[in-house]
């Protein structure tokens, strides 16, 4: 990123984190004072939109159509060029640069991954590399790697084109293309629109992954309120004209909705939306008695009893669980048998809790077995520790973060600094006034 | 029949490669014209309007009135000849150029803009080749056209089997004269076919395995 913007105007307004806080790959995003009016249209479609997004976070921005969400989001890369206001990138200002130099530095998918049909998924993820002069030994590592990334077997799937993928293939290259240079931004327009409920669930559980590897900073517009929860470090919702209603944790956002309008777009159902917040990693997980396939059903049968547990996990060699026995199975077996069962009521530890008691009340079990990393049994969830889990964090999103970033649009930003009686330190203003005294 | 094409071998050979390279090229000429044209107008509607109503227009101009008004301030020979035969091949060529560019999702085209694609790098590389297969129907509508134009465009003294149909029908009647249109005739149609193969050849060869139908 910052190889490309050493020529453009550096004005560094904010403290920039990125560079030291480990880990963490992506860069803030300041847009100031941004408003973008459309000839022909009477109200402006973002209309003086000041908003901070910080570095390694996902930010989802939300609200009806028409609301200028997709406006902000083009504007940050400069697909649309804003009217007025700067747009700030890692403490540079990317306002006049050359467009096309940003965008190369700036990761970007639509909905479907708007991959070009006539190439290869190989060609469509080496495009950029290519176009920053990467040499074809490089590209060739650099997309095996990320088709690894994005869970697709490269020597599958790199000489295929986009129309011999299903959907979420699709959508899975989009991601990988986009993240092919190693961008600090990525910018993502309803990216899982086009999918299937199915899919799209197992995208975002991925895309978190992928989040949590790399660490960038994601920009992400949704109409689905549900998405934003899940994926959102921080979420933006707003109103006509871009007008930011709240910007805050989704754990604030439905905790504490602002005003009516939030309420409104948080629909109903708010207490069971906050189980989507805690995945079932965060939780505690009680043990279980875990045996192999091919042992005697008396001992794992003795020692379920000893624990005075109801069931027995068995896993074969690799630790992935296959079955989940209870005492009265146990007691009519003679051996353990090594057949999977595909009823089993399993859940990843990215699953949210609301997931998860989704799996327990069909399972007979009243309770889900938790996969870790390779489908490795991790433990046990039951009902109790869900209901915990509700309580804890509704007390906690009662607590304000102090670390939260700065949103605000023009009118409401003068009217705070005023009534503060702080000078309204606005760069674009004194930059103006500056050129009018000479 | 047989007697002309024997006694007319080497003649009737080399008209029909000198007919064949007139329109080969006259072709490459025209598609390079017309995809020119069609890149310029194709963002603008009412440009495209304008574009396809000259092709459409223009195909209705008779090829022969069309050479006749040639020759007068340009002469006889292979100029007025080119011309009307590059111009006619465009019309088509033009028309689907302008189809198939147009036709491409705005979403393609966004998503390389978004991936940092310069106008004419996504020109280049994303809205032509989609568009290839269109613009390739184009070429074939006008090969085929432009080979029973090159026939008339001999009447300006050009090259190719023109000739004998001209020289036919000016002496019907005469000795051999119903051989020599013939000749003319059932040449332009072998030679089409032939181009058309190697046209949809072509297409086999350049068209990737992700846009074929």
């Amino acid at each position: 990123m910052s190889e490309f913007i050493s020529s453009a105007a550096v004005v560094s307004t904010n403290t920039d984190d990125s560079a030291t806080r480990p880990g963490i790959t992506g860069a803030s995003i300041l847009l100031d004072h941004v408003t973008k009016r459309f000839p022909g249209q009477a109200r402006p479609a973002v209309d003086g939109l000041t908003m901070e997004i910080p570095a390694g976070k996902i930010v989802m921005l939300v609200g009806p159509s028409g609301c200028g969400k997709t406006t902000t989001l083009k504007m940050i890369n400069r697909l649309i060029e804003p009217t007025e206001g700067r747009i700030v990138v890692d403490g540079d200002d990317v306002t006049d640069m050359n467009g096309d130099t940003l965008r190369r530095g700036i990761g970007y998918v639509i909905q479907a991954g708007g991959l070009f049909p006539h190439m290869t998924v190989a060609r469509n993820i080496g495009i950029v590399p290519k176009m920053l002069g990467w040499d074809t030994a490089r590209i060739a590592t650099r997309v095996d790697e990320l088709l690894e990334l994005v869970s697709l077997d490269p020597a599958l799937y790199r000489d295929r084109y986009p129309k011999e993928l299903s959907g979420g293939q699709q959508q899975r290259v989009g991601v990988a293309r986009a993240l092919a240079a190693d961008p600090p931004v990525l910018l993502m327009d309803e990216p899982f629109g086009a999918v299937d409920p199915i899919t799209r669930l197992r995208l975002q559980d991925e895309l978190l992954n992928i989040q949590e590897e790399l660490q960038k900073t994601i920009v992400c517009v949704t109409h689905d309120f549900d998405e934003a929860v899940k994926l959102g470090d921080w979420i933006a919702i707003f109103n006509e004209g871009a007008q930011l209603e709240q910007y805050d944790t989704p754990e604030r956002i439905l905790g504490d909705p602002a005003n009516e309008f939030v309420e409104n777009f948080i629909g109903s159902g708010a207490g069971l939306k906050q189980l989507t917040l805690t995945r079932v990693a965060d939780v505690a997980l009680s043990d279980a008695v875990v045996g192999n396939p091919g042992e005697q059903a008396t001992d794992v049968l003795a020692r379920v009893v000893e624990a005075g547990h109801g069931h027995a996990v068995i896993v074969d060699e690799r630790r992935r669980p296959i079955q989940w026995l209870s005492v009265r199975q146990l007691g009519r077996l003679e051996t353990i048998g090594d057949v999977p069962d595909p009823k089993l009521p399993v859940v990843g530890k990215h699953a949210t809790l609301n997931d998860a008691l989704d799996t327990m009340l069909v399972s007979s079990a009243g309770a889900a077995l938790v996969t870790g990393r390779r489908d490795m049994f991790k433990g046990v969830i039951d009902v109790q520790t869900v209901m915990d889990a509700i309580t804890r964090s509704q007390t906690a999103a009662v607590l304000e973060s102090d670390q939260a970033p700065v949103g605000l649009n023009t009118g409401l930003f003068q009217a705070q600094t005023a009534a503060a009686g702080a000078d309204p330190s606005e760069a674009v203003e004194n930059g103006a006034d500056a050129q009018a005294v000479q | 029949m047989f007697d002309f094409v024997g006694d007319q071998y080497e003649q009737i050979l080399f008209s029909s490669w000198q007919h064949f390279s007139l329109v080969v090229q006259c072709l490459i000429l025209a598609t390079l014209l017309a995809v020119v044209l069609a890149a310029l107008v194709y963002r603008s509607s009412a440009l495209t309007g304008i574009a396809n109503s000259v092709s459409a227009i223009g195909l209705t101009i008779p090829s022969f009135a069309f050479i006749g008004l040639l020759i007068a301030p340009l002469g006889f020979g292979v100029v007025p000849a080119v011309i009307v035969v590059a111009f006619f091949a465009t019309l088509p060529i033009l028309r689907n150029a302008v189809v198939g560019l147009s036709g491409i999702a705005p979403s393609i085209v966004e998503s390389a803009r978004g991936i940092g694609m310069s106008r004419f790098r996504t020109l280049l590389q994303v809205e032509l080749p989609m568009a290839w297969p269109i613009i390739l129907t184009g070429i074939r509508v006008s090969a085929q056209m432009v080979m029973g134009v090159a026939a008339i465009a001999a009447y300006s003294l050009g090259p190719g089997l023109g000739g004998f149909i001209f020289s036919g029908l000016s002496r019907l009647g005469g000795a051999n004269s119903l051989e020599s249109v013939l000749t003319g005739v059932i040449g332009v149609v072998v030679l089409a076919l032939i181009l058309d193969l190697l046209l949809v050849g072509l297409g086999r060869l350049t068209t990737p395995r992700g846009i074929r139908v």
